[in-house]
C-alpha cells in the first residue's frame, strides 16, 4: 500500500499524525489509539486514487476531511461536556503572568520568611506551614517549566505544519517567478491565502510571532524559505529562543535580539509582555476577520475589519470576550492594566481597509508604555505618554542579527 | 447571557452536536458491528452532524474507553488490520437510556413549540 507514496508524502502524513499525537497527549486521550484510527481511515481514502501514486495533493484533500490536528482533537474536547465558558473559547491560552525569575527567588524569600516565623512564635506549627509553602512554590516553578516547554512545542509543532506548508504551495506551482517549471515558496500572506486553516492553526495557540522569508529561484539557485518564530511572551524566561526553519526542514535556535531584550525588568516586563501577545493575537484575529469576510460594507467581497466587540462575537470565535469594554470577563484586563481601543476604516473604491488598535495603560504612575498595532502587525511602543501612531517607534522586529546576516527576500 | 454577549452559536451546535453524535453512534452500531472507516462515513453522510471526519475517531476511543464499546481487529488483505467497533452490553443498556431520553425530550420540545399538542 505505502509504496505508492511519495516519500514527501508519507513523511507529511507522519507529521500530520505526530501533531494529532501531540494534541491528544496534551488533552489526556488515547493518543496511539486514535493515531491509528485516522491512519487507517487515511489509508482507506487513498484506495480510492487507484493505480495513482499519493501524492501531497491528493493527501491534502484528504486532510481536509479529516480535519487540522487541533480541530481532530480539539473540536471534540471542546464537545466533551465538561465545564466551559460559554462566552470564551480563547483562541490562546497564556500562562499566567508570572515570570520564571519572579518564582525562582519566590521560593527562598518565602523560605526566610517563613523560618522568621517559625523561630518568633516557635510553634510546630509554623513550621509545618514552611513544608506546605516550600511544596507548593516548588509545584508553581514547575509549572513555569512545563508552561515553557509547552510554548517551545507547540511553536515547533507550528514551524513544521508552515515548512510542510511550504512544500506543498511549492509543489503546486502558486508562484514561479523566473517561469522554469518549479515553483517557489509562498510569504506569509500567500501561504494564507493557499490554506488558511492550516496557517490559523500553526500559528494561533503559540505566543510567538511568525515571519517569513522567501529567495525565488533563479536559473543558478534553487528557491528557499526562511520562518521565524519570535517569541512575545517575554517573561517567562530572559533567554527565550527564536526559532527558525528552513527548506531543510531543522530548526535552529538563536538567542533573542537587542531590541527584545530591551523591556524593561519585572512587573513592567511582565505586564507589557502581556499586552504585546495580546496585540499580536488581535493583529492575527483581524486579519482572520477580513479574509473571512465576516464584514463587508462596500459589498466588494474584500472584507473589512472588525471592532474589539465585532472579533469577539464573530462565529469564528477570534477574540476573546475579556477583550469587550464593558463585558463582566474584561475584569480580566484589569490585572494588567491596560485598555484597549480600536480604530477601524472599512474598505472603499480607493482604499484599502485599515485597522489600529493602541493599548493604553489605565494609570501613568506606574511608567508603562503605550503599544499600537495596525494591519502591518508592526507592533510600536511610545513612553511616558507621549502621543502613540504608525510612526511611533518599532518595538519587536526579526530584523537582527543572524537572521538579517541572510541576503533573502523580505517579503511582507 | 449579559446584553453585550451573544450567545455563542458555534459552541451551541458544538454540544449538541457531540451528544447527537454519541446517540448515533449507538444506534448505528445496534444493527451489528461496523468497520471504523464505514462508521464515520455513513455518519459524515447526516448533514451538519460531522464537521470533519477525524474528530469521530477521539469520540469512538472515549466512548470505548467508558465501556460502551468495544473493538476487534480483521486482517484485510489490502492493507493493515480493519479495526471493528461494536456495543457493549453496558452499550447496549446505554442505548435505550439515551434514545428514552432522546424522545421524551423531542415530544417535550414539539409540545413547547405547539407542533403537537
Amino acid at each position: 500500500m505505502m509504496e505508492k507514496w511519495t516519500a514527501e508524502t508519507e513523511q507529511a502524513l507522519e507529521d500530520y499524525l505526530a501533531e494529532v499525537e501531540h494534541c491528544a497527549l496534551n488533552k489526556g486521550d488515547e493518543a496511539a489509539e486514535i493515531v491509528s484510527s485516522l491512519r487507517e481511515h487515511i489509508i482507506n481514502e487513498t484506495e480510492e486514487i487507484a493505480g495513482e501514486v499519493v501524492t501531497l495533493d491528493h493527501l491534502r484533500r484528504i486532510l481536509a476531511a479529516v480535519g487540522t490536528p487541533e480541530s481532530v482533537i480539539g473540536v471534540e474536547e471542546k464537545s466533551s461536556g465538561e465545564a466551559e465558558d460559554e462566552i470564551d473559547p480563547a483562541p490562546v491560552t497564556f500562562p499566567p503572568p508570572m515570570g520564571k525569575q519572579d518564582l525562582a527567588k519566590r521560593p527562598r524569600t518565602l523560605s526566610v520568611g517563613c523560618v522568621v516565623v517559625a523561630i518568633i512564635l516557635g510553634a510546630p506549627v509554623a513550621l509545618f506551614l514552611l513544608a506546605i509553602i516550600v511544596l507548593l512554590t516548588f509545584r508553581v516553578s514547575s509549572q513555569a517549566d512545563v508552561s515553557k516547554m509547552s510554548l517551545l512545542q507547540n511553536t515547533r509543532n507550528g514551524l513544521h505544519s508552515l515548512a510542510n506548508l511550504e512544500e506543498k504551495f511549492k509543489a503546486a506551482k502558486v508562484r514561479d517567478d523566473n517561469d522554469d517549471g518549479i515553483g517557489d515558496y509562498g510569504s506569509l500572506v500567500e501561504l494564507n491565502e493557499f490554506d488558511l486553516s492550516t496557517v490559523d492553526s500553526a500559528t494561533r495557540r503559540s505566543a510567538y510571532a511568525f515571519t517569513i522569508r522567501v529567495s525565488p529561484g533563479t536559473d543558478s539557485t534553487e528557491p528557499g524559505f526562511l520562518i521565524t518564530a519570535a517569541p512575545t511572551w517575554l517573561d517567562l524566561d530572559e533567554d527565550l529562543p527564536v526559532l527558525t526553519i528552513d527548506q531543510t526542514g531543522e530548526i535552529t535556535d538563536s538567542q533573542m535580539g537587542p531590541t527584545a531584550k530591551a523591556i524593561p525588568s519585572p512587573p513592567q516586563k511582565s505586564v507589557e509582555s502581556r499586552t504585546i501577545a495580546d496585540l499580536n493575537l488581535i493583529a492575527r484575529a483581524q486579519e482572520a476577520f477580513r479574509r473571512g469576510i465576516f464584514l463587508d460594507k462596500n459589498e466588494d467581497r474584500e472584507g473589512d475589519y472588525g471592532t474589539l466587540k465585532q472579533l469577539a462575537s464573530s462565529p469564528a470565535n477570534l477574540l476573546s470576550a475579556e477583550f469587550i469594554p464593558g463585558n463582566p470577563m474584561h475584569g480580566g484586563m484589569v490585572v494588567y492594566q491596560y485598555d484597549f481601543s480600536m480604530v477601524v476604516a472599512a474598505g472603499t473604491a480607493d482604499e484599502e481597509p485599515s485597522f489600529f488598535c493602541i493599548a493604553t495603560p489605565r494609570s501613568a504612575s506606574m511608567g508603562f508604555r503605550s503599544f499600537f498595532v495596525d494591519q502591518t502587525g508592526v507592533i510600536r511602543y511610545a513612553e511616558d505618554g507621549a502621543p502613540i501612531g504608525e510612526d511611533s517607534a518599532v518595538l519587536y522586529s526579526t530584523d537582527q542579527g543572524e537572521i538579517e546576516a541572510l541576503d533573502f527576500e523580505d517579503v511582507p | 447571557v449579559p446584553a453585550d454577549n451573544k450567545l455563542n452559536i458555534s459552541n451551541w451546535t458544538t454540544q449538541l452536536r457531540k451528544g447527537v453524535l454519541e446517540l448515533c453512534i449507538v444506534d448505528l452500531l445496534a444493527k451489528g458491528e461496523l468497520y471504523g472507516y464505514d462508521l464515520v462515513k455513513q455518519l459524515a453522510k447526516i448533514k451538519g452532524l460531522v464537521v470533519t471526519e477525524g474528530t469521530v475517531y477521539p469520540l469512538l476511543t472515549r466512548l470505548k474507553k467508558a465501556g460502551l464499546l468495544e473493538t476487534h481487529l480483521v486482517e484485510s488483505p489490502s492493507g493493515p488490520a480493519r479495526k471493528y467497533y461494536a456495543l457493549t452490553r453496558e452499550g447496549r443498556k446505554s442505548r435505550k437510556l439515551m434514545n428514552d431520553y432522546w424522545r421524551e425530550l423531542v415530544e417535550g420540545i414539539d409540545t413547547l413549540s405547539g407542533d403537537k399538542k
